[in-house]
């Protein structure tokens, strides 16, 4: 992490289509009612890629991630295109991070090395879970052996691996999630993201919930995970760099890490999110859902005009999930031309020194961070640092 | 009966300068024993309205009234009735507010007849807020027929109920007339029973001008109309009228008498009842009781029993949205055009923001006026728990009316408090009384009479008005399984050892929640509040203490222990703007919030905890 990979641009691919939809899910993802043509993805990413490129202009490209939908269930040939596309739009960093979230249940060995000679170079496994029966519960297509199987394979053939569990699941217990955090972590690879089950609007899990046939866990149990799950990781070399991110030093996920310092990133593909830095200003940008009308014809993407405060507000709510915290030397050089010198200048005083006061926020020289204390408590920490009016110093 | 009734209803225009011909008449009875049933009969027997024109209970104009089978305003009907002795005789019915808080209301409604109809159902029997209009009608002079109405009905029992009002009342009820509004049974024997054993009203028609001020209100096309009662002199259109009260004049635009439609008159004489319409602006000058006289030629003295009415529960109006304080205001500007006896002056609250502070009559004016702020003004509204008046005496001597608990002074500079006192009147089956007489005690009742009536006892008690605005009504219904009636009067004031309660969350003391309460009941009211609080507080960073504390002294603590985990540690990936979206709920959520300190408590713990205070 010598390198800043701030400087870099970033891009983003969203594939919509999943085979079946989660129960948990939330995301702009659609169970297709008939067979995709691929050619026609390729060629509408390639069109989506050219358009963005004619945006932001020549810039240093540092990752590429394709997320989802189920981007492992798109033909690897559409991958490589895409790969190809990015690769001749901008220019390419020589560490270049190619991720791809997959679905245990989609890809076989033969597959993976085909997304491997495709470009990808770090693969982002689903595997949820660890316990077959939750894992039925949680609406996954594949099984607690397919997950193993898809990990030794990854193991093999990408230098790069993560996978995603869910945690905090009705029903579990402490003491069931360490062993099965323990079982995890022999299939690990130099990362892991751990999430904990949230109920969001229009899920199937929220009308469960609200009907009182499934109950979340409480609070206490929650934080009991979580503290675990945190310990757990740093014993296992992987600590956390962000709330729901562990990482052996130096193998965080550069994508993210570098989306959540503040830098640009592009968004191509139906629902693609992108906040790009333009010579005419800030712009957040976003895609239409609809998959069978993107792919027609990628129409152009709405831009919103940002001010330089609100991308700083948005870039200290994601930095603050950082272990790092929100940096004071980047922020000055991303923000300084625009009036804002030092990430406390948009926090409020009186906030900041009463969650430093109560031990929940370090802030000195090199900038302001959540204690191990206050990672805990941090939606309400942040409500409160970033509620008010800019304060300048 | 079309051709008569057409007649009658002509004969109601003329005046009417025989006082042997006039006859004025109040309607008492309980909530559902049938009076408006029973007025609306006898409006349909004379003919003041035809079939067509007949509402069900056309006295009752507004829709609270209708809804709630009560009556705030006070209005007259003037009917001409050709009796068996072939005279036709000016009836004029006046239909009072029957409830406690309008007792002085009524006592000028009643002031203006001199005689009443008792109506009682004769499978009930007598009820408490009955009781309490007999002898304010007594207390008028009134000659008292008694009438059994519903005698149709298989549970009726006119001798039983006979025997009650002799034995209760003290009055003659061999006489009582036999009716069934209902079906018109026995209607005729009342309108004779009115015209032969009610006194005709007395009074000069060549002296000044006195007239009883009875009700007003505020109409939207003619302005103000004053509801009279005609004692001496003659009020004639075109003439100047002043208000003995404050000495304001006003050019007299119209006189007339409701049919119960509106029927403009020349000129309306001694004995005689009927509406004034003068370019009145508010009804706040129109007070009810004062004496109208004529401004070129005054009466020397007014009419006796003049008193301004004033408030007796307090309590404070916050909008739900700070947004609506505007339209609060001007709503609440509204209803005060209309009812003067209701009082409000704004106040701030660190708890609830921009309010006003009001002042009612009693329970029920207080439940009328926010019910009609509600529904009519379409507010949402906070009411903060109501209170009484107190008299704070200061060491120095000064005597302060305490209208608001966080007005209440240092305890070291009250010499003493004293609260107001009522006169409560339970008629209760006897299989309650027991569980009523243990309430009345736990509220520091003092038992002043314990009577029987048939299986029924009547309880008299001393009670602190304090103990009655907290939730009385509703225990004392829920204990008797609603078999208890119950009325009140301010009785007096006397000094008792009140404290006041606050409330403080991490150490700040929240105005609304503070209250007064009996020195005895101070530590477990506070501990009530305190608990209910620490399930409403959301958990904060930190722990925080509740208290309850008179004074520097804590009587009551609770601890809302830190939040311990509030992290969301979902997938964000590249996509801000989810996170972006969870941040803005919380803000908008904060938005709501109220600080305290350090402490940010949604305002909806507050009016929870305010609401609960009731049940």
């Amino acid at each position: 992490m010598t390198q800043s990979p701030e400087t870099a641009f970033h891009l983003y691919v969203h594939w919509p289509y999943c085979r079946a939809k989660c129960g948990y899910c939330d995301f702009a993802s659609f169970v297709p009612k008939r067979a995709w043509d691929a050619a026609a993805w390729g060629a509408a990413y390639e069109a989506d890629i050219a358009a963005l490129r004619g945006r932001t202009g020549s810039r240093e490209l540092g990752s590429v991630f394709f997320g989802g939908g189920t981007p492992s269930l798109a033909e690897p040939a559409v991958i490589g295109r895409v790969v190809e596309a990015a690769l001749r739009a901008w220019e390419p960093r020589a560490d270049l991070e190619v991720t791809l979230e997959a679905n245990p249940g989609t890809v076989d060995k033969a597959g993976l090395r085909a997304l491997r000679d495709a470009g990808v170079n770090r693969l982002s496994v689903g595997a949820q879970s660890f316990d077959p029966e939750d894992l039925a519960r949680l609406g996954r297509i594949h099984s607690v052996d397919e997950t193993k199987r898809v990990l030794d394979w990854a193991h093999h053939i990408f230098d790069r691996l993560s996978f995603d569990l869910i945690t905090a699941r009705p029903g579990l217990t402490p003491a069931a999630w360490r062993a099965e955090l323990a079982e995890a972590l022999e299939f690990a690879g130099e990362h892991v993201s751990i999430y904990q089950l949230t109920v969001e609007d229009g899920t199937p899990l929220s009308r469960d919930v609200a009907a009182g046939r499934v109950t979340m866990l409480d609070e206490d149990t929650e934080a009991e995970i979580f503290e675990d799950t945190r310990q757990i990781m740093a014993e296992a070399g992987r600590p956390a760099y962000e709330v729901s991110n562990f990482a052996r030093p130096g193998a965080e996920c550069r994508h993210n890490l570098a989306i959540w310092r503040g830098a640009d990133y592009g968004g191509v593909g139906p629902a693609a999110h992108g906040r790009l830095t333009l010579e005419e200003g800030r712009f957040a940008t976003r895609h239409a859902p609809d998959p069978a009308a993107w792919v027609k014809g990628p129409p152009p993407p709405r831009l919103e005009p940002l001010s330089a405060e609100e991308r700083a507000r948005e870039h200290l709510m994601m930095a603050l999930r950082l272990t790092e915290g929100a940096r004071a030397e980047p922020f000055r050089l991303r923000f300084a031309a625009d009036g804002m010198a030092d990430p406390r200048e948009l926090m409020n005083p009186d906030a900041l020194a009463e969650a430093v006061g109560l031990g929940l926020i370090e802030s000195g020289e090199d900038g302001v961070r959540a204690t191990e204390q206050g990672v805990m408590l941090l939606n309400t920490l942040t409500a409160r640092l970033l509620d008010g009016e800019r304060t300048p110093r | 009966m079309p051709a008569l009734a057409a007649k009658q209803h002509q004969d109601a225009r003329l005046p009417m300068t025989d006082l042997s011909h006039i006859r004025n008449f109040a309607i008492i009875a309980h909530i559902d024993h049938g009076k408006s049933t029973l007025a609306d009969r006898l409006i349909q027997t004379c003919g003041g309205l035809n079939e067509r024109e007949m509402k069900e209970q056309v006295l009752d104009s507004m829709d609270i009234e209708r809804e709630r089978g009560i009556t705030i305003k006070a209005q007259t009907v003037r009917l001409a009735y050709t009796a068996k002795d072939g005279r036709t005789y000016q009836l004029n019915l006046m239909d009072t507010p029957g409830h406690v808080d309008f007792a002085y209301e009524v006592s000028r409604s009643l002031a203006a007849c001199e005689g009443s109809l008792l109506v009682v159902d004769a499978s009930q029997g007598v009820e408490a807020q009955t009781l309490a209009n007999v002898y304010h009608a007594m207390e008028a002079n009134h000659e008292i027929v008694p009438v059994l109405n519903k005698i149709d009905l298989p549970a009726a029992e006119p001798e039983r109920v006979q025997a009650q009002i002799e034995e209760v009342i003290g009055l003659d009820a061999a006489d009582a007339v036999m009716i069934s509004a209902k079906t018109g049974l026995g209607i005729p024997d009342v309108l004779e029973a009115l015209v032969h054993r009610l006194p005709a009203p007395t009074g000069e028609r060549d002296t000044p001008l006195k007239a009883l001020l009875v009700d007003s209100w505020y109409d939207s096309y003619l302005g103000v109309v004053i509801l009279v009662r005609v004692k001496d002199g003659v009020l004639k259109k075109g003439m100047r009228i002043r208000m003995m009260a404050n000495n304001a004049a006003y050019q007299l635009d119209k006189v007339g008498a409701f049919t119960p439609k509106m029927v403009e008159v020349e000129s309306l004489g001694p004995g005689e009842m009927g509406f004034l319409i003068a370019g009145i602006k508010t009804v706040a000058d129109c007070k009810v009781g004062d004496t109208i006289t004529d401004d070129r030629l005054p009466a020397t003295a007014p009419l006796p029993g003049f008193k301004p009415s004033v408030p007796v529960v307090f309590s404070s109006l916050f909008p739900v949205d700070s947004g609506d304080f505007e339209q609060l205001r001007e709503s609440l500007g509204k209803l005060r055009l209309n009812d003067a006896s209701f009082q409000y002056e704004p106040e701030t609250s660190a708890a609830l923001g921009f309010g006003f502070r009001c002042g009612y009559l009693g329970l029920l004016h207080m439940e009328i006026i926010q019910e009609r702020l509600e529904r009519e003004f379409d507010l949402d509204l906070i009411t903060t728990a109501p209170s009484v008046v107190y008299r704070v005496h200061m060491t120095n001597g000064e005597l302060r009316e305490l209208h608001n608990p966080v007005d209440m002074p240092e305890p070291t500079q009250i010499s003493e408090i004293e609260e107001p006192w009522v006169k409560a009147t339970i008629l209760v089956p006897d299989e309650y009384l027991g569980s009523v007489l243990q309430l009345c005690t736990e509220r520091r009742g003092i038992q002043e009479e314990l009577t029987y009536v048939g299986n029924r006892a009547m309880v008299v008690y001393r009670l602190p008005l304090n103990e009655i605005v907290f939730d009385f009504y509703d225990r004392l219904k829920s204990i008797s399984r609603g078999y208890a009636s119950f009325d009140y009067e301010v009785a007096d004031y006397t000094a008792s050892d009140l404290v006041r309660v606050s409330i403080l969350v991490n150490g700040e003391a929240v105005d609304a929640l503070s209250f007064i309460a009996h020195a005895s009941q101070a530590e477990s009211r506070g501990r009530q509040i305190c608990e209910r609080l620490k399930d409403l507080i959301p958990r904060q960073l930190f722990k925080i203490p509740v208290q309850a504390a008179i004074g520097g002294r804590v009587i009551a603590r609770e601890t809302i222990s830190a939040m311990r985990k509030d992290v969301t540690a979902k997938c964000y990936g590249g996509d801000i703007s989810r996170k972006k979206k969870l941040l803005d709920k919380q803000k908008e959520g904060k938005k709501r919030m109220r600080q305290f300190g350090k402490v940010d408590i949604p305002q909806s713990a507050f009016i929870a905890a305010l609401k609960m205070g009731d049940e």
